[in-house]
């Protein structure tokens, strides 16, 4: 099986559903494991949506541009973002040890990120922030 | 993302279709508040037809889990995929539902 590569850009509204179709079509083509295909589309949706969020405080746009590479037993994940320098490996991780009243309702997205992915690695690059994301995964 | 209600007896239960992101988490937060409000204590989600949940989501159901335990009620997830369930293992949030088959 050949590797599969996908690059796209996000710039001004985020659609979801758009977001969904192409991550969809990304993994049925390349036959990703459904869990595999879940963790692409919860990595990039925690990520895009940070990324819009903090730019927002900001009062900024930021324009995404994502890269995607499956391999046998490997996806890629990358996504490059002009926005502020920020580095999700930096955030603080929820304590996920208390009761759940103590719980706090935000943290969540990073930390799951983190959990669900192998790699992860950050790099600021001039005025953009990169961060990738590998999964590694049985290949039939 | 669609949510089916059906009473058994005390019970609510909250048949989940589709995905639970950050478009259609509030759907899913109106429908347990309404639900609390209405002072059902007995809540049970139906998670086999749910194929995706985001920290959204997540943040959805811890938030009416924090309410239903304060008023004494209880909340049980079923019939999860086993991925969807590494999602709330992962997050610390598996030991505070009943997960039920």
């Amino acid at each position: 099986m050949e590797e599969g590569v996908l690059s796209f850009q996000l710039t001004g509204r985020f659609e979801q559903r758009q977001l969904r179709e192409i991550l969809d079509n990304f993994s049925q083509l390349n036959h990703l494991p459904p869990k595999i295909a879940f963790v692409l589309q919860l990595s990039l949706e925690e990520l895009i949506t940070n990324c819009i969020k903090y730019s927002a405080d900001a009062g900024t746009h930021p324009v995404i541009e994502i890269n995607l590479r499956s391999e046998p037993g490997l996806l890629l994940v990358e996504m490059v973002d002009d926005s502020a320098p920020f580095n999700l490996l930096d955030a603080g991780i929820p304590n996920v040890n208390v009761s759940i009243q103590d719980r706090e309702v935000g943290g969540l997205g990073i930390h799951l990120l983190r959990s669900l992915m192998d790699e992860i690695q950050y790099e600021r690059n001039g005025h953009k922030n990169c961060i990738r994301l590998k999964k590694y995964f049985e290949y039939p | 993302m669609q949510i089916e209600e059906t009473i058994r007896g005390e019970e609510r239960i909250l048949a989940i279709r589709g995905q639970i992101d950050s478009s259609t988490s509030e759907d899913l937060e109106k429908k347990l508040t309404d639900l609390l409000n209405a002072g059902e204590k007995q809540v049970i989600l139906d998670f086999k037809n749910v194929d995706y949940i985001s920290s959204a989501g997540l943040r959805v159901i811890v938030k009416a889990m924090k309410e239903i335990e304060r008023v004494q009620g209880k909340m049980c997830l079923c019939s999860v995929k086993d991925y969807i369930m590494e999602v709330f293992d992962v997050s610390g949030l598996a030991a505070f539902f009943t997960i039920l088959p």
